[in-house]
Formats: structure tokens, C-alpha cells, sequence
């Protein structure tokens, strides 16, 4: 993709609006060039594929059955049909047997291990975090462990603070690796992907690092998230 | 259930974009197969930006049922049907997050019914073993960019922060995190040529 020089002051801006990255009075004078410039329509339509490309990078995971019954039922009655699809069932109920003795074992193995284990499927658990003395007021954690990868769930995380970033680890023994680095959102709220690192792991912990990201953790963990060992 | 069936096999040899016509015709099986086909993909990005799964729920029925009430129309100029839509889940992902004070989430405690109904999905489609494959490639590109670009990247389109946001939060002028994104998203482009051909 090549460009008239007088372009390349705008090809910053372009990026950056197909990140929604641009605050709005910024917004508003990229729209206005770019109705009258087809080099930069271009551009951004050239970019298009790269954003969409960081949206289907993401860790894949299942949806839940009762949403795609929920998005189903939503479109019926929408559509004014008399739903076809059953409602997704009030959390509180449960009728058949073997959901009754799923709970029962769930619950056992969350007292007898001592964590707050939640079965949601054949291979998948979640794993409550705890926080330590370092840990932000209203932190809370856990993570969904699928075989050896793992997601990590945050949320009342405050922004690490200028040129700060967390970072997550992973413990085996003595031996502490670094995973991923990030931020939460605006909202205080994370999604961290482990991907493939959870093999022989003791535990995940979470520190606060200088931007980049460290080789070794520099802070004391706010978090542990230890898995029961087998 | 046999007509019903027939009709699923004959629709999934339909393209996404003339499912988005049937859709707008208010074909319930074309919106079933639409659904089918990306919800898996759309749940996974609600989830990344939103951290949690619950609102990630939330948030794909709400963009469902706005395409099926036709107040979000498919725009080929932002490409591929998935393409689109992913963007416009995003939108209102990160819409929700902006308009969000950050403030701590509720008690997380366990409830079992709630555990058991949201088991993910027997089915493991072929779409979905693809989606998993793609998104590793496309994670590789991403993890092959330098890291300062990938950073700026992915607080833009995952935490909905702005240039100047992001500036502030790294401690870089404004132009810097701008040129970062520009050559972030070139060198993406360039190794999406690269894999494609």
C-alpha cells in the first residue's frame, strides 16, 4: 500500500479510528476527510481486515447451551411466534436426577479440596483466586481451567497507573514463568488467557510489573490461584 | 423434524451472505444457522473484552436480537458478514464498559443450577475446531509484533481506551501510541497477505 506524502499525516488517524481509538472530536474531523478522500478510504479499507483479525484472535471458547436457546427464544418472540424453544430455566431449577447428584459430588469436591470448585464440563473447572494483603479493595478472581489452558477472570481491578502493567505467572515448584501481561478494562474487569502453560502447575499469581512486563515478578503477588494436586 | 432437518443441511450450504438476506426476511432457520455459524466466535470476543461471562451472555443476545430486528444492518463494506458482526459486538461491549463506573463486581458465589446450565455446548463443530485454529494462527501474528505495538493494540480494541488514554496509561506521547497502532495494524495486514497466499 503506497501513499501521496500528504496522505501519511491522516494514515496515523486511520489506524487509529479502526481501533476506536480516537476520542470524538477526532472522530468527527477523520469522518469529514474521509468522505472526500478516496486514498484513505482505501487505506482503512485495506486496515479493515488487520482489526478483524485482532477480534478473531482471541481464546475460542464454548457458549453456554442455554444461549444459543436464549438468542433462539429472544428472535421468536420477537418475531411475534410463539417461542419454539424452551426459556432458559430459572437458575434455582432443577428437576432431573443426575443434574441433583452432579451438585451433590460439585459440592463435596469443593469441601473436600477446600476450594470453590465448579464443574462445567467434562474437562473444565473453576478455580477461586485468593488475594493477599497486596491485593486492590474489591478484587475478585477466579479461573476456568480446560486441560492445560486456562482462563483467568478479573474484576474490581483498578488501571495499574502510568507506565505500570499486571502480569500473570506461573508457578511449578520453585520455578516461577512468566505468562501474560495486561490491563483491565474501564470497567475494572479482565479476561485473561493462559494458553497451553498450565501443565505440572502449581499455581497462577498475578503482580503488578513496570510496562512490558518483567522475566521475574518485582512486586509481591496480589493473587494466588493454587490447583488441587492430584 | 425431518422437513426441519432437510432445511438446516440445505442452509448450511448457504453463504453468510445470503443467510443476512434470509435473516432480513425474518427466516428464523437462517438466523438459527447465523447463529450457529458465529456465536461461538461472538461469545469468545464478548468474553475477552467484558471479563466475564455473564455479561458476554448479555451482551451477544443483545446483538442477536438487534440484527434480527434489523436495527443493525449487514454493511459489506466492513467485509465479511463475520467481520461485521464481530465489530459490532465489540461496539457494544466496549460501549457497555464506557458507560460502566468502575466499581467492584457483585459477590461471586457458587451456584450450582447456575454452574450445570452453563455448561458449555456438546457440540463441537467442525466451525468451531476451525475457529480454534484460526484464532492460533492469528494469535501468532499478534504475538509476533513487538510488544510496545501489540500493547497499544489491544487496550485499544479490547479496553476501549483512546490514543490519549493509552498515552497517559504508558507514559508515551500521544503520537508515538498512534504511529504504534499504524505500523501494529500494517505488519498484521501484511502477515494476513502472507498466510493467505
Amino acid at each position: 500500500m503506497t501513499s501521496h506524502p500528504e496522505h501519511d499525516s491522516w494514515r496515523d488517524e486511520v489506524a487509529a479510528y479502526a481501533l476506536d481509538a480516537l476520542p470524538e472530536e477526532e472522530r468527527s474531523a477523520l469522518e469529514s476527510h474521509l468522505e472526500g478522500c478516496d486514498e484513505c478510504r482505501a487505506y482503512l479499507r485495506w486496515l479493515r481486515p488487520a482489526e478483524a483479525a485482532v477480534a478473531t484472535s482471541v481464546e475460542q471458547i464454548k457458549p453456554p447451551r442455554r444461549l444459543r436457546r436464549a438468542v433462539l427464544a429472544n428472535a421468536r418472540e420477537a418475531g411475534g411466534e410463539a417461542p419454539r424453544t424452551s426459556r432458559p430455566r430459572p437458575r434455582w431449577f432443577l428437576t432431573r436426577p443426575i443434574a441433583a447428584a452432579a451438585i451433590v459430588v460439585a459440592i463435596a469436591a469443593a469441601l473436600v479440596g477446600g476450594y470453590a470448585l465448579r464443574r462445567s464440563g467434562p474437562s473444565t473447572e473453576t478455580l477461586s483466586a485468593q488475594t493477599t494483603a497486596a491485593a486492590p479493595r474489591g478484587l475478585e478472581a477466579h479461573l476456568v481451567r480446560e486441560d492445560d489452558s486456562g482462563t483467568l477472570e478479573l474484576s474490581g481491578l483498578p488501571l495499574p497507573g502510568r507506565g505500570r502493567v499486571y502480569e500473570a505467572w506461573v508457578r511449578r515448584g520453585e520455578e516461577i514463568s512468566p505468562s501474560t501481561v495486561f490491563v483491565p478494562n474501564r470497567a475494572g474487569a479482565a479476561a485473561v488467557a493462559l494458553p497451553d502453560e498450565l501443565a505440572n502447575a502449581d499455581e497462577v499469581m498475578v503482580t503488578r510489573e513496570p510496562a512490558g512486563g518483567s522475566a521475574t515478578p518485582t512486586t509481591a503477588p496480589m493473587l494466588h490461584v493454587p490447583f488441587p494436586q492430584s | 423434524m425431518i422437513t426441519k432437518m432437510h432445511r438446516r443441511m440445505k442452509l448450511s450450504g448457504v453463504a453468510d451472505e445470503e443467510l443476512m438476506l434470509l435473516v432480513a426476511r425474518r427466516d428464523h432457520g437462517a438466523f438459527e444457522a447465523l447463529y450457529d455459524r458465529h456465536g461461538a466466535a461472538a461469545y469468545s470476543l464478548a468474553h475477552r473484552v467484558l471479563g466475564d461471562r455473564q455479561r458476554a451472555e448479555d451482551a451477544v443476545q443483545e446483538t442477536f436480537l438487534s440484527i434480527w430486528r434489523a436495527r443493525s444492518s449487514y454493511d459489506p463494506g466492513r467485509g465479511s458478514v463475520r467481520n461485521w458482526l464481530l465489530g459490532a459486538l465489540r461496539n457494544r461491549a466496549i460501549d457497555a464498559i464506557r458507560h460502566e463506573a468502575a466499581r467492584p463486581a457483585p459477590a461471586r458465589g457458587v451456584d450450582p443450577a447456575e454452574v450445570l446450565a452453563a455448561r458449555p455446548s456438546d457440540a463441537d463443530t467442525d466451525a468451531t475446531v476451525i475457529d480454534r485454529e484460526t484464532s492460533r494462527t492469528l494469535r501468532g501474528v499478534l504475538g509476533g509484533l513487538p510488544p510496545e505495538q501489540s500493547r497499544v493494540i489491544e487496550l485499544a480494541y479490547f479496553g476501549g481506551f483512546t490514543h490519549t488514554e493509552i498515552a497517559d496509561m504508558l507514559g508515551a506521547p500521544v503520537g508515538t501510541v498512534k504511529g504504534r497502532m499504524r505500523l501494529g495494524l500494517e505488519k498484521i495486514r501484511a502477515a494476513l497477505a502472507e498466510v493467505q497466499s
